[in-house]
């Protein structure tokens, strides 16, 4: 008889949604919230960052979320979005933390980093539908650039546009997750890029 | 046929929800249109989508392993305190106890025929 190979549990699970996954962790199952931990825990930590701007706070603020996640995972109901929830308890969590700390704070959009050649260059490669490969060197850098281009925007607009660019949820979803109304992440979104190419002053190439 | 006719100011509202795909098939069509006839606000569109190219090559910011394995290790601890089964374990205790189970009706059997057996010959 041929034997059937059952795959490894872990397997089982990675191929599971997080709605599913999430309603095990309800059911004791510790090892289906490690795997929402690998799908969720560096866009929680870029998320965190976006509101902290301080890498030690926000893998701290991203530990804690995760930690209320779990605890709380009775309450959970799947006719939310898992992300949406998670995402959620994020903001609240960083809200308050920021209210504590006092650290919320606004930034000018001085030193736009199109004053660098190099930075220029660099940005003027990502913009364009084929930049080609790029060194992990250029890749730093990029990351750097960008980052330091996203911190200078007041935080309800980084916090809004990461979630639209880096997480691709629908407006709707960012309201609820912000609690604000659909109208106000639209405009967020819209003086984000319009500040971001400010910023980036990468205007000077597309002209 | 309630079709729309944008302005540039109109327009470049739409631009962003746009890039998002938050817009009406109709509000779309109007878009595409109006881009089609002017340069200036196909020049701005063409802006908004290249920064969307450079946040794409952004990677997020990378946590430390040290705060994934950190995590971990509380998660363990609330495990152990909260008496939370670890994966492994249904599936194990379950079979220990179908072999318990097994054992003892073996053994309950066994008595019964001894029983039996012992009856039918005194």
């Amino acid at each position: 008889l041929a034997q059937r190979k059952e795959p490894p549990k872990s397997e089982i699970l990675n191929v599971q949604t997080d709605e599913a996954l999430m309603a095990r962790v309800a059911h004791g199952r510790a090892d289906a919230f490690e795997v929402l931990i690998d799908r969720h825990f560096n866009s929680i930590n870029t998320f965190c960052y976006t509101f902290c701007r301080n890498r030690d706070q926000a893998e701290d603020l991203t530990q804690e979320v995760f930690l209320r996640v779990y605890r709380n995972a009775n309450r959970y109901k799947p006719v939310a979005k898992f992300t949406t929830w998670l995402f959620r308890v994020a903001t609240n969590l960083c809200i308050n933390e920021a209210k504590k700390a006092k650290i919320r704070r606004t930034v000018s959009l001085d030193g736009p980093v199109g004053n660098d050649p190099d930075a220029s260059r660099i940005v003027e490669k990502m913009a364009t539908d084929d930049p080609g490969p790029m060194s992990l060197a250029e890749r730093q850098e990029a990351g750097k650039l960008i980052e330091k281009a996203i911190d200078a925007l007041p935080e309800d607009q980084r916090t809004t546009l990461v979630l639209v660019e880096r997480q691709n949820l629908p407006y709707k979803d960012i309201a609820e997750i912000l609690g604000v109304t659909v109208s106000a992440v639209k405009m967020r979104v819209k003086r984000a890029r319009e500040n971001l190419r400010e910023v980036l002053k990468f205007m000077d190439f597309t002209e | 046929m309630g079709e729309i006719t944008l302005n540039c100011d109109e327009v470049r509202e739409l631009l962003s929800p746009y890039l998002d795909r938050e817009l009406t098939g109709e509000e779309m069509t109007a878009l595409g249109e109006h881009l089609d006839s002017c340069k200036e606000c196909a020049a701005k569109s063409a802006i908004f989508g290249q920064l969307s190219k450079i946040l794409n090559h952004w990677e997020g910011v990378q946590a430390s392993n040290n705060a994934r394995e950190h995590l971990s290790e509380q998660l363990r601890k609330i495990n152990r305190e909260t008496g939370q089964q670890d994966q492994s374990r249904p599936l194990s205790m379950l079979l220990l106890a179908l072999l318990a189970g097994a054992l003892l009706l073996g053994g309950l059997t066994a008595l019964i025929v001894w029983l039996i057996e012992t009856g039918t010959s005194g």
